[in-house]
């Protein structure tokens, strides 16, 4: 109805919520531990699976050798994704394009070890990961201080008290407040709308992890919005 | 929050307040809601300021940002050039440092650290010191130094090992970080110093007016000059594949594991080289520049003028003056550079006709293609585009990236040029006496009619191996040609492979992988699987030669020294003795 992409989600996916929400979603659950009991982990032996389709594949042949047209597609291609990403991730912050030149960078220069066990995609998220946990998680830490200063000095929930906000920004300083391991599973899922399966190989974590992490980041994210003024 | 109470006497459930208003937020926004709870949760959220507004921020929260709506979030169209050529600066600093590296980074500072804290000790203890300087304690450099240094000089010098320990790890080796992935050794000086006459004819002589060349295997010094109507095809090192066009006059002048030179004084030349980290860099040398390769794919012309043009396919050239080595110009994939008028233009057909030879390449890994085992080697992965497929890797504007487009007459020429005629498959039809013999062997009935057509089967498949295998024959002969013949054999051994009458295809296809595609690995296992199945075959003497001479140019001098072994062992006699006798001197005493 209002947010169709999380209708789909939650339709398909387990939750771990409390008292009514449970009984909503039992039936879902069974159904949901039968689709993990079948998905095979990270790191098991799957079939063999051709990620890349033969134009990819074209234009990674040709980036690998040098090729500075081929470059330039690959970078056109998906620069938007890398740069929507960040902006998701880290709201308006000034240093996006910054990490979108590292990103790239790092990505051509790493362009020979890509093996094609994933697709174009998959591997950029997880070099846009890799890239911006150690950032987010200084920026958490930072961000936690100040709150609990302003709480201190005002005497109330500082870090939720932006009454006059606008309700998007007010949102976006929500999500700030996750943690960044819930940050990234929340965003990958509801934002660019990955499968846990995908989330799992991006971060490289057992597929009960990600669920998990989902689960507690939407929990959060409701006490965030219940607590807010 | 207040809480508020909504519920009406008589409704079910007797309450319905705040608290269960939060509890369906997330249901009703993903639509999953009963409608008459639905019903319910609105009629709350209209009574309710506090709660309306819960649904609006969890609604925001679920939407997300839109990077639209910002700046920051997209890319304007004028910022893309200049975003991507910071991108192309800062690759360099970005790629992975190898474990090699890190490990002599640390090594370094380790030293550092030990020197250092020699060093006070033995200020801290001056009664120490002259017994310290008197007792050198062995010797040895950096880490592995430290138990070699004698009082304070060996302290310093300790230092200085440290330091240079540090300064190599960060150049990363003698050649910098070119490759994330170094890991290799230098080659070893039986490569380095030979070469050898791959295909073709041209006229072989040592340095200057000396006396000619008379055998396929070549040292440094050696001039090479081509005739009209002829091609020379070369190899160096086990990397390099260059092909020498008709009036073509080039001299083979160093070679070193740090370099390796070439002067072309005048003709086309097109080079293949797929350079490894600890590999010599390329250098050729024409009247009017230097071109520094380090690892590509490129054509080198000097011209009736004597100025030279270099046109690369794949990689990067530098073009660098000849005196004082000044950069003149880089020269990317897909362009072709003159450097009388310092202009660049488009690869045009006659230098991909050039380079047409060396188009055998192994698609992904640089010619060499990772393969853990010898059993992992299948027929299909001996398939290479040496049809006439000009390589995907290869960049040549105005060409499609479809494969069956990629073809030489399909890129634009600036003048015509001679075509390449191909050999057309003759249709293999039956013969009269097969069909009488057929006829009469419809008279008879049962056994004899089943064994009649099994003989004329096997004999019928036996013939059309033979003859598919001499198609395959006259494309080798053909200097114009023999690089297509990769393509026929591997079809052949497709369908002939388990033949034993056939087993010569797999001699043939380990020469093309080893002389066209430089895949040693391929090469060596169809020799190997040629020699298991016939090692009395006539052709079993130069399998053994091409095997050695495979290990070698694969760098595996040990696997070569014991196949030369093998090799004198067998045919001590051989007629290819010499040569391995000449890279190899120590194994005379096998005689």
């Amino acid at each position: 109805m209002l947010v169709p992409r999380l209708a789909k989600r939650l339709t398909n996916r387990v939750d771990r919520p409390t008292n009514r929400m449970v009984q909503a979603m039992q039936p879902m659950q069974a159904t949901a531990d039968l689709v993990d009991a079948l998905t095979p982990e990270v790191g098991e032996d799957a079939p063999r699976v051709d990620y890349l389709t033969a134009e990819e594949q074209i234009m990674l042949s040709q980036a690998r050798a040098g090729n500075a047209r081929a470059l330039r597609q690959f970078y056109d291609t998906h620069q938007s994704q890398v740069r929507g990403h960040l902006y998701r991730l880290l709201g308006p912050d000034s240093e996006i394009d910054d990490l979108v030149q590292t990103i790239f960078a790092r990505a051509f220069a790493a362009l020979a070890t890509f093996k094609a066990g994933s697709t174009l995609s998959t591997w950029l998220y997880r070099i846009t990961t890799n890239t911006t946990h150690n950032l987010l998680r200084h920026r958490f830490r930072r961000n936690r201080v100040k709150s609990a200063f302003s709480w201190w000095l005002s005497g109330r929930a500082g870090h939720l008290q932006h009454s006059h906000a606008d309700v998007r920004d007010e949102a976006l300083r929500l999500l700030q407040h996750l943690s960044p391991d819930l940050r990234e599973v929340f965003v990958f899922y509801h934002y660019e709308g990955l499968t846990l399966q995908e989330i799992a190989q991006i971060l490289d974590k057992p597929l009960s992890t990600i669920g998990d992490r989902l689960t507690r980041a939407r929990k959060r994210l409701h006490e965030f919005v219940t607590a807010s003024p | 929050m207040t809480h508020h109470d909504d519920n009406l006497p008589g409704e079910t459930p007797a309450r319905y307040g705040c608290l269960e208003c939060q509890e369906d937020a997330e249901l009703a926004l993903a639509d999953r809601l009963h409608p008459t709870a639905v019903a319910r949760y609105r009629a709350h959220l209209r009574a309710c300021g506090d709660c309306r507004r819960m649904n609006q921020l969890l609604e925001a929260v679920y939407r997300g940002p839109d990077p639209a709506s910002s700046g920051l979030g997209t890319l304007r169209e004028s910022s893309s050039d200049r975003e991507f050529a910071a991108i192309l600066r800062r690759v360099p600093l970005e790629r992975p440092v190898p474990w090699t590296h890190r490990v002599m980074h640390t090594s370094g500072v380790v030293a550092l650290a030990t020197t250092a804290a020699a060093l006070g000790l033995a200020l801290l203890l001056p009664d120490q010191s002259p017994r310290l300087e008197n007792e050198p304690l062995g010797g040895g450099s950096g880490i592995s130094g430290i138990s070699g240094i004698s009082g304070i000089s060996g302290i310093m010098a300790a230092v200085q090992g440290a330091r240079q320990g540090l300064e190599a790890a960060e150049a990363g080796g003698p050649d910098g970080p070119d490759d994330p992935d170094d890991r290799g050794i230098a080659p070893h000086q039986a490569q380095v110093d030979y070469g050898r006459v791959i295909a073709g004819r041209g006229f072989l002589s040592t340095r200057g007016d000396g006396p000619p060349v008379l055998t396929d295997t070549f040292t440094v010094g050696t001039r090479f000059s081509v005739e009209a109507g002829q091609s020379l095809q070369v190899g160096l090192l086990g990397r390099i594949l260059a092909n020498f066009e008709p009036g073509t006059e080039i001299e083979w002048t160093q070679a070193s594991p740090r370099h390796l030179d070439l002067a072309l004084e005048r003709g086309h030349i097109a080079v293949r080289y797929e350079r490894q980290p600890t590999d010599p860099v390329l250098n050729i040398h024409t009247p009017s520049a230097l071109v520094r390769v380090v690892g590509t794919v490129f054509t080198v012309e000097v011209d009736e003028q004597g100025s030279t043009n270099v046109s690369v396919l794949r990689g990067k050239v530098e073009v660098l003056n000849p005196e004082d080595q000044a950069f003149v110009a880089d020269v990317q994939a897909g362009y072709r550079f003159e450097l009388e008028r310092l202009t660049y233009g488009d690869v045009g057909r006659h230098d991909v006709r050039v380079a047409m030879p060396l188009s055998d390449e192994v698609p992904g890994h640089g010619g060499h293609a990772e393969r853990p085992g010898h059993e992992l080697v299948s027929l299909a992965s001996l398939t290479t585009s040496a049809d006439g497929t000009i390589p995907t890797s290869w960049v040549v504007p105005g060409l499609p990236a479809d494969l069956s487009q990629r073809r030489l007459e399909n890129i634009l020429t600036r003048t015509p040029q001679p075509e390449i005629y191909f050999d057309r498959p003759s249709v293999v039809r039956p013969d009269r006496r097969y069909l009488s013999s057929l006829a009469a062997a419809k008279a008879d009935d049962g056994q004899g009619l089943i064994d009649k057509l099994v003989r004329d089967a096997a004999e019928t498949r036996l013939e059309e191996g033979r003859a598919a295998l001499e198609r395959c024959k006259t494309l080798y002969q053909s200097a114009q040609t023999r690089y297509l013949s990769a393509r026929c054999l591997t079809r052949f051994m497709e369908a002939h492979g388990e033949n034993a009458d056939l087993v010569e295809g797999h001699l043939l296809i380990g020469i093309l992988r080893m002389d066209f595609a430089n895949d040693y690995p391929a090469a060596k296992l169809a020799f190997e699987r040629f020699l298991e199945r016939a090692p009395g075959h006539p052709e079993a003497e130069l399998a053994r030669y091409r095997l050695w001479l495979a290990s070698i140019e694969d760098g595996d001098v040990n696997g070569a020294i014991d196949r030369g072994r093998e090799y004198l062992r067998r045919y001590p006699n051989g007629k290819y003795a010499g040569k391995i006798l000449q890279r190899f001197p120590r194994l005379v005493s096998e005689l």
